[in-house]
C-alpha cells in the first residue's frame, strides 16, 4: 500500500477536479441544454447543490474509515457477500467510467482532427499511457496533475476572449417552461459532479485528512464555476438553439474567437486540446487506477500492478465495443445519471447510514497529521 | 522491490524513445497532410442549376504565385505572371457531392479551414438555402466565421473581375469587409451569424450582397496609347442587404435602409451621416463614433404590438457645408436635433420596407418572446405572415455631437464667400 505514496489535500482536490472536468465539458453542455435551454446556467447551480451534498456524504463516509478504500471496508460494513457486492459495483463503475471516457476521447479526436484515423490508434495511445500513469502511482498522477492545473488559465482566456460576444438577451425567457427542464437538464452535469466521490478510493493517502470535507467541496465548486465558465459563454455566443445541436460546444466555442482588429487571436482550438488531451488522460489515468487498485483489494491481491496491463487491454476492448457510433455514445453520455447515482450518491449515503448505526469508525495511524 | 526497480529503469529509457519514434514518424497517422499537397480554398460560391442540383464555384489560392520574389510559372512569350488563383467549378446533387467531384479536376487536396467567404447567387438563396446550409454547419474544416453574402449577377463574374489583382478576389472581398465599419451600408454576417439567425424564432436572416458595377475611373481615350495599366472596366461593391424569410431570399435593403436595420441591432460602429442645415441651404457632414441600441417591446391594452426601439449615438462634427457657427452650443443642439431625426428617419424607412416584405429582421419576435413568452407562444406561428407587418415602430434616438476637429466657425462664415 505505501508504494502509493502520500498526496496533500490540495492535490486530492485537484486529482478530484481532473476526474470530471475533461468530460464535463465534452457532451455534457450540449446534453443539459438540449433539455434546459436558455436556462442551462440554473442547471449547473442545481447539479452544483446536488454534487455537494454526494460529495459531503462520501467523505464523511471516508472519513470514518480513513486508512482504508471503500472497496476493503465495505465487507466489514455490510457482511462478506454483500460487501463484496458492493465492492464489484465500485471497481465496475470506475471500469466504465474509463471506458466511456476513451471512447469519448477517441470520437473528439476522430471529428474534430482525424476523420480518417481509426479510433483504435487514439484509444490505444491513450490508454498506454495511462498504464503507465497507473504503474507509476498514485502520487506521480497527483504530480502532474498539479503541474497541467497551470493550463487551467485556458479557460479564463477563452473566456476572456468571447466574452464581448456574449448577449445577455440569448438568456431571456428566463424559466419560460418553467423549472422542470431545468432540473431535467442538471442531471447531466449532476452525474459527472458526484464522480468526485472518487475520495472514497484515495483517502487512506492523503496526508491530512482532517481537510477532505473541505477540499471536496471546494473540488465540486471548483468545477461548477469551470461548467458555468463554458455553457455560459457557449450560450451566450451562439443561442440556446444552437449550442443544443452541437456535438461538442466547447470545441465549436473555441473556434468562434473572433477580434477584428487581432485576427491572430482566432482559432484557439489547439491551445484548448493541449488542455483538454491531458484532461482525458487524466481522467482515465484517475479511474483506471482506481479500478485496477480497487480490483486488486477484492481480489485480495498484494500488489496490484500485474493488473494493468490486462486492464488496459479489457478497458479498450469494452471500449470500442460498447457503441456503435458517436451517436449511441451520446445517447448513453446522456444516461448516465441513472448509472453514476447509485455508487457515487445511493450507496454511500446507505454505508455511511450503517456505519452510524452500528458505529463502526475506524482512527487514524499517524497522528502528527492531526490538528 | 528490486526487480521492480529494474524495470522502472527500462521503462524511464524506453519510454523517451517510444515517444520520440512517434513524433517523427506517426504525426497526423493516417490524416497526414503535407502543407504542399493542400489546395487553400480562399471563397467557395454555391449557385443552383434546374433539376435540383448545386452549381459549386470553389477560389484555390496559388501560394507559389502569391508570395513574393521571382515569379513561377511565367506565361512564355509575355510578362504576365502567373495567376495567384484558379477558379474551379462543379455541379453535383449535394454540396458534398460537388465537392468531392472537383477532386476530379483539382491536383491538390481541397482544404477548407482558409475559406473566407460563402457566397449564394441570388436564384440560390430564392429558392432557399435549407437544403445546401447544413453542410456548411456540420463541417469541421469550414469555419464559423467565414462571411455570408448574396450575389447579384453570375457568381464567375464576381470570382474573377477583370483587372490586375494582387490577391485573388476572395481576399479582395475580405479586405473590403474588414473596414465595412467605414460606411456601415452594408451588414457584416459571418457563417455562424447566419446559422444562429436560421435557427432562431422571431428573428430571421440577413446577409450583405455583392454586386459588379462598372468603373467609372476607366477611361479609353481613342487616339492617345493606352495607360500602363487601365483601370479594370468593372469593380466590386458590396452594399445593401439581403432580407431572408425562414430560408428564403425575399428582398433587400437598400444602403440607406440597411444602415437602418444596423441602428436597431446596435452595429453601427461609425460611418457618415449628412443631415440639412438649419437654415435649410447646404449640409452638415457628422462622423458617427459609435452606437448602442435597446428594444423595448409593448403589448398595448387592444392587443397592438409596439416596439420602442432607443438608440443613444455619439458623433463628430467633419464638415460644415453653410455659414453656422458650431462654436456655439445652442448650435449643436440644433444640430443634435436634427442628426435625431436622419437615424430615426432611416430606421422607419427600413422597418417599412421589411414589412412589406414580412421579414423580421430585426428580430422584433425575439423580443417579444423575452419579454411576452406565453403571448408568445400564440403568436410565433403566425409571426412573420400576420403580427410583424402590423407592428408599430416608434425610434427614439438620443445623439450627441462631441468634437468638431480642429475648427470651430467654418470657412464660410467669414463671409469672404458668396454664399
Amino acid at each position: 500500500m505505501r508504494e502509493e505514496g502520500k498526496v496533500s489535500a490540495f492535490q486530492v482536490t485537484l486529482y478530484q477536479v481532473s476526474a470530471v472536468l475533461a468530460t464535463l465539458v465534452l457532451f455534457v453542455p450540449t446534453i443539459a441544454t438540449m433539455r434546459a435551454r436558455q436556462d442551462v446556467w440554473l442547471s449547473g447551480v442545481l447539479a452544483c447543490l446536488f454534487g455537494l451534498l454526494a460529495v459531503f456524504i462520501a467523505a464523511k463516509l471516508a472519513l470514518r474509515f480513513p486508512e482504508q478504500t471503500v472497496i476493503q471496508y465495505t465487507p466489514r460494513l455490510l457482511g462478506w457477500f454483500l460487501g463484496k457486492m458492493a465492492g464489484f459495483i465500485y471497481v465496475f463503475f470506475f471500469f466504465f467510467v474509463a471506458y466511456i471516457n476513451q471512447r469519448q476521447f477517441g470520437e473528439l479526436m476522430t471529428t474534430a482532427y482525424y476523420p480518417s484515423t481509426p479510433i483504435i490508434v487514439f484509444i490505444g495511445i491513450l490508454t498506454l499511457l495511462a498504464c503507465y500513469l497507473v504503474y507509476l502511482g498514485l502520487e506521480v498522477l497527483c504530480r502532474v496533475i498539479v503541474l497541467w492545473g497551470a493550463f487551467g488559465v485556458t479557460f479564463f482566456v477563452l473566456l476572456a476572449l468571447v466574452l464581448k460576444d456574449i448577449k445577455v438577451s440569448n438568456f431571456l425567457p428566463f424559466l419560460e417552461h418553467g423549472i422542470g427542464p431545468v432540473v431535467a437538464g442538471a442531471m447531466a452535469p449532476g452525474a459527472l459532479f458526484i464522480e468526485t466521490t472518487i475520495i472514497l478510493m484515495v483517502i487512506p493517502f492523503m496526508s491530512d485528512k482532517n481537510r477532505a470535507v473541505r477540499n471536496s467541496l471546494a473540488a465540486v465548486f471548483m468545477l461548477f464555476v469551470l461548467f458555468e465558465m463554458v455553457v455560459v459563454p457557449a450560450v451566450g455566443v451562439m443561442g440556446a438553439e444552437s449550442v443544443s445541436r452541437l456535438m461538442f460546444p466547447y470545441f465549436t466555442l473555441s473556434r468562434r474567437v473572433h477580434i477584428p482588429i487581432l485576427p491572430v487571436l482566432e482559432r484557439q482550438d489547439a491551445i484548448l486540446m493541449v488542455f483538454w488531451v491531458g484532461g482525458l488522460l487524466w481522467k482515465l489515468g484517475v479511474f483506471m487506477h482506481a479500478g485496477v487498485m480497487g480490483l486488486g483489494q477484492w481480489l485480495g491481491l498484494k500488489s496490484h500492478r500485474p493488473l494493468i496491463f490486462p486492464v488496459g487491454a479489457l478497458l479498450i476492448a469494452l471500449s470500442m465495443q460498447g457503441w456503435e457510433s458517436v451517436i449511441d455514445l451520446f445517447a448513453a453520455a446522456s444516461e448516465t445519471f441513472y448509472i453514476a447515482i447509485f455508487p457515487t450518491f445511493v450507496l454511500p449515503a446507505l454505508l455511511l447510514l450503517v456505519a452510524v448505526l452500528r458505529g463502526m469508525r475506524d482512527e487514524p495511524l499517524n497522528r502528527e497529521d492531526e490538528g | 522491490m528490486k526487480d521492480e526497480g529494474r524495470s522502472v529503469f527500462g521503462l524511464r529509457l524506453l519510454a523517451p524513445l517510444v515517444l520520440l519514434s512517434l513524433a517523427v514518424f506517426a504525426t497526423g497517422c493516417w490524416d497526414l497532410r503535407e502543407v504542399e499537397d493542400l489546395g487553400f480554398a480562399v471563397a467557395t460560391a454555391v449557385d443552383t442549376v434546374p433539376l435540383g442540383e448545386v452549381r459549386l464555384l470553389v477560389q484555390v489560392i496559388n501560394p507559389r504565385a502569391l508570395g513574393g520574389g521571382p515569379r513561377g510559372g511565367v506565361t512564355a512569350g509575355a510578362s504576365i505572371p502567373a495567376k495567384p488563383y484558379r477558379n474551379y467549378e462543379t455541379v453535383g446533387r449535394t454540396v458534398f457531392d460537388a465537392m468531392r467531384e472537383l477532386s476530379l479536376n483539382v491536383p491538390k487536396k481541397l482544404y477548407f479551414a482558409q475559406n473566407r467567404e460563402i457566397l449564394f447567387t441570388e436564384k440560390m438563396a430564392q429558392k432557399g438555402l435549407g437544403e445546401i446550409i447544413d453542410f456548411f454547419d456540420r463541417s469541421v474544416q469550414i469555419r464559423k466565421l467565414a462571411y455570408v453574402l448574396v450575389v447579384k449577377g453570375k457568381m464567375e463574374e464576381v470570382m474573377e473581375p477583370p483587372g490586375a489583382l494582387a490577391a485573388s478576389p476572395a481576399l479582395r472581398i475580405e479586405g473590403i469587409m474588414r473596414h465595412q465599419h467605414m460606411a456601415n451600408h452594408y451588414p457584416m454576417v459571418s457563417l455562424g451569424d447566419f446559422l444562429g439567425f436560421l435557427a432562431a424564432g422571431g428573428q430571421e436572416a440577413y446577409c450583405p450582397v455583392i454586386r459588379l458595377e462598372k468603373n467609372p475611373t476607366q477611361t479609353l481615350r481613342p487616339h492617345e496609347p493606352a495607360p500602363l495599366a487601365p483601370e479594370p472596366y468593372l469593380q466590386i461593391k458590396i452594399a445593401g442587404t439581403a432580407l431572408f424569410r425562414k430560408d428564403k431570399l425575399v428582398g433587400f435593403l437598400n444602403e440607406h435602409e440597411t444602415r437602418g436595420l444596423l441602428w436597431t441591432q446596435g452595429k453601427v460602429q461609425g460611418g457618415h451621416l449628412d443631415i440639412p442645415c438649419p437654415s435649410g441651404k447646404g449640409k452638415v457632414s457628422l462622423e458617427i463614433l459609435r452606437s448602442k441600441a435597446r428594444m423595448k417591446p409593448e403589448i398595448a391594452g387592444d392587443g397592438r404590438l409596439r416596439v420602442t426601439v432607443k438608440i443613444r449615438e455619439e458623433a463628430n462634427l467633419v464638415e460644415t457645408g453653410c455659414p453656422l457657427d458650431v462654436g456655439k452650443v445652442e448650435v449643436i443642439k440644433q444640430l443634435e436635433t436634427l442628426q435625431a431625426r436622419v437615424i430615426e428617419r432611416e430606421v422607419t424607412d427600413a422597418v417599412r420596407r421589411a414589412q412589406e416584405y414580412k421579414s423580421d429582421a430585426f428580430g422584433f419576435g425575439a423580443a417579444f418572446h423575452r419579454r411576452y413568452p406565453r403571448q408568445w407562444r400564440e403568436m410565433k406561428d403566425a409571426w412573420a405572415e400576420e403580427f410583424f407587418p402590423e407592428v408599430e415602430v416608434k425610434v427614439v434616438a438620443d445623439t450627441k455631437i462631441r468634437r468638431t476637429n480642429l475648427r470651430t466657425k467654418p470657412l464660410i462664415l467669414e463671409r469672404k464667400f458668396k454664399y
